[in-house]
């Protein structure tokens, strides 16, 4: 080898370590950099927000998507909605046409507390931004934000309800929703840290409905014939809740056992007022996702602070209360 | 007879050295790429360096008790200025002097104060402070529920944990520990009884929650 073509081949080694190292490792730029006047338009205009959101097929979900959906477009963007029908497979091609169409921004509802955080990694690692609605991911920094209903607390004020309206004594069942869901685990567990330390309150099953009305109906009618004297049934949420009461009254017993959901769903909340469900609680999906909607907004202008999770508090819905809610809220709109 | 010029080489030994430096250099420019001895981070970007930021979930209840609740007793509210707060603008108290999380919902006061046992109840204490008759406010005696105790005195962050199950473990742990060095020194205290005491109280609804005032207790002395 010449010297000339040694010293050549060494400046190029050395050129080439520089941009190197200058263009990754030293910088945590996760997203896409600068302000958003120079964050990349998706299609030259318009710039667009997707929701991605775990089903429409119950009620509460689609008001959450539909919320979201429309306070981006108040905020100017397009938006488009995207039903994962709770298949971690459909989320994740979601997101890959999501990324690929360059949207950015994503207010997301996720399928699965763990099995999702792949999904919003890789959105961030293609410079978009990942909101969180309802559902938590466990990451604590794959997400820009999540908005979250305060679950757990949220069961507890449900637990203590439930004891002062069964009493003490009393045999009851429950109905889970999807297992691998966050929310599962902190509304049962929220419930059971009251309930459990009334030793006369007994827990004769427990299975999971996965949050669906008619799995919920269909679970609880076997519940129902293994154990008659039930006197209280826990759902996970309102469309489990419908499904249990639809068990009851079939069975003829709508009278006798007294159904506590969550979710504050339209349907539940007008069968607390005509004395067919002892209690739900209210989530506000639509402050969750408009509140989503306009972190996201944020973020696309340049702010950049946000804490990592904000918990959105839930309210206990009883006949003595029910005519203040409805809509999925508060009459008075919040 | 003109001698011929001599070229100088450089010696194959140094052509090799240049080589291997130039190598060696790719290598740490790699292995820098891949673990950045430096982080250069956007000003306002969160959960930056990891430890500092973590580091009350590295903490369990008790220590937590230890290191952050009890030092930060001393700075409740005075329980009388804040019952005449409460009484003459509840908002206003409100603004002044209440401890709020996330969006909507409950808030929290954190109070201590002197005052005299007038009722008891199956599941309270019912406690007269200053010239009031009847209780101004009511200390509980169990069981323990809720989230008062950790956000109510702000002991920890709901971002500093991995996940909401972990957060919401720490309160059910800081409710046991009420219930355990808390509530034995005085559930069997008598009417007439001065008791000294911090606490936290939750306000869900102020149609109801806020006369009486119910008081978790963090600590209760009886005298």
């Amino acid at each position: 080898m010449s010297q000339t073509c040694l010293r050549r081949t060494v400046s190029m080694l050395v050129l080439a370590t520089c941009a190197l190292v200058a263009g990754s490792g030293g910088c945590k730029d996760d997203y896409s950099s600068g302000t958003a006047s120079t964050q990349p338009s998706s299609n030259g205009g318009q710039k667009k927000m997707a929701v991605v959101v775990s089903t429409l097929n119950n009620p509460w979900f689609v008001v959450l998507s539909d919320t979201a959906r429309d306070r981006a477009r108040e905020l100017g963007y397009e938006a488009a909605v995207f039903d994962s029908q709770n298949d971690p497979a459909k989320e994740s091609t979601h997101f890959d046409n999501v990324i690929a169409a360059k949207y950015d921004a994503i207010l997301f509802n996720c399928t699965d507390a763990d099995g999702s955080v792949a999904n919003v990694k890789r959105a961030k690692a293609a410079g978009v931004p990942v909101f969180c609605m309802d559902r938590e991911v466990n990451s604590p920094d794959a997400a820009v934000s999540q908005v979250l209903s305060d679950n757990y607390s949220g069961c507890v004020k449900l637990g203590q309800h439930f004891v002062k309206s069964v009493g003490e004594t009393g045999k009851y069942a429950e109905l889970l929703g999807i297992m691998g869901d966050n929310n599962t685990k902190a509304r049962s567990e929220g419930f059971h840290s009251v309930v459990d330390r009334y030793p006369g309150l007994v827990m004769v099953a427990q299975q999971s409905g996965d949050f669906d009305r008619a799995k919920g109906m269909t679970v609880f009618e076997s519940m129902l014939q293994a154990h008659p004297d039930v006197t209280a049934v826990f759902c996970g949420n309102d469309a489990m809740a419908m499904g249990a009461l639809q068990a009851l009254s079939a069975a003829g017993k709508a009278d006798k056992v007294k159904i506590f959901g969550f979710d504050g769903a339209d349907d539940a909340v007008k069968a607390i007022a005509d004395g067919k469900i002892e209690a739900t609680m209210m989530q506000y999906p639509k402050v969750m996702a408009r509140t989503a909607a306009e972190s996201a907004d944020k973020y696309i202008k340049g702010e950049r602070s946000f804490p990592q999770k904000i918990p959105v508090a839930v309210e206990l819905v009883t006949k003595s209360n029910v005519s203040k809610f409805g809509n999925y809220g508060k009459i008075d709109g919040k | 007879m003109a001698s011929e010029p001599v070229t100088q080489l450089q010696p194959r030994g140094g052509r090799r050295r240049a080589v291997k430096w130039a190598a060696m250099v790719v290598v740490v420019a790699g292995l820098c790429a891949l673990w950045p001895p430096v982080r250069v981070v956007r000003i306002g970007d969160t959960a930056v360096v990891g430890s500092t930021t973590r580091s009350a979930a590295k903490l369990g209840a008790a220590e937590l008790w230890e290191q952050r609740l009890t030092p930060a007793l001393t700075k409740a509210v005075n329980a009388g200025e804040l019952l005449t707060d409460i009484r003459q603008n509840p908002d206003a108290a409100r603004k002044k002097h209440a401890r709020e999380f996330g969006i909507g919902g409950s808030y929290y006061y954190f109070l201590q104060g002197t005052g005299r046992i007038v009722a008891r109840n199956p599941h309270s204490v019912g406690v007269a402070i200053g010239e009031d008759r009847e209780a101004s406010l009511s200390i509980e005696t169990g069981p323990i529920f809720g989230n008062a105790v950790r956000d109510g005195t702000g002991v920890a962050d709901v971002n500093d944990y991995p996940n909401s199950q972990e957060f919401n473990a720490l309160s059910e742990a800081l409710n046991k520990l009420v219930e355990e060095r808390v509530i034995p020194s005085f559930r069997d205290a008598t009417v007439g009884k001065e008791v000294r005491f911090t606490g936290v109280a939750e306000v869900s609804d102020p149609d109801t929650d806020l006369r009486p005032l119910r008081v978790i207790p963090l600590s209760v002395e009886v005298r």
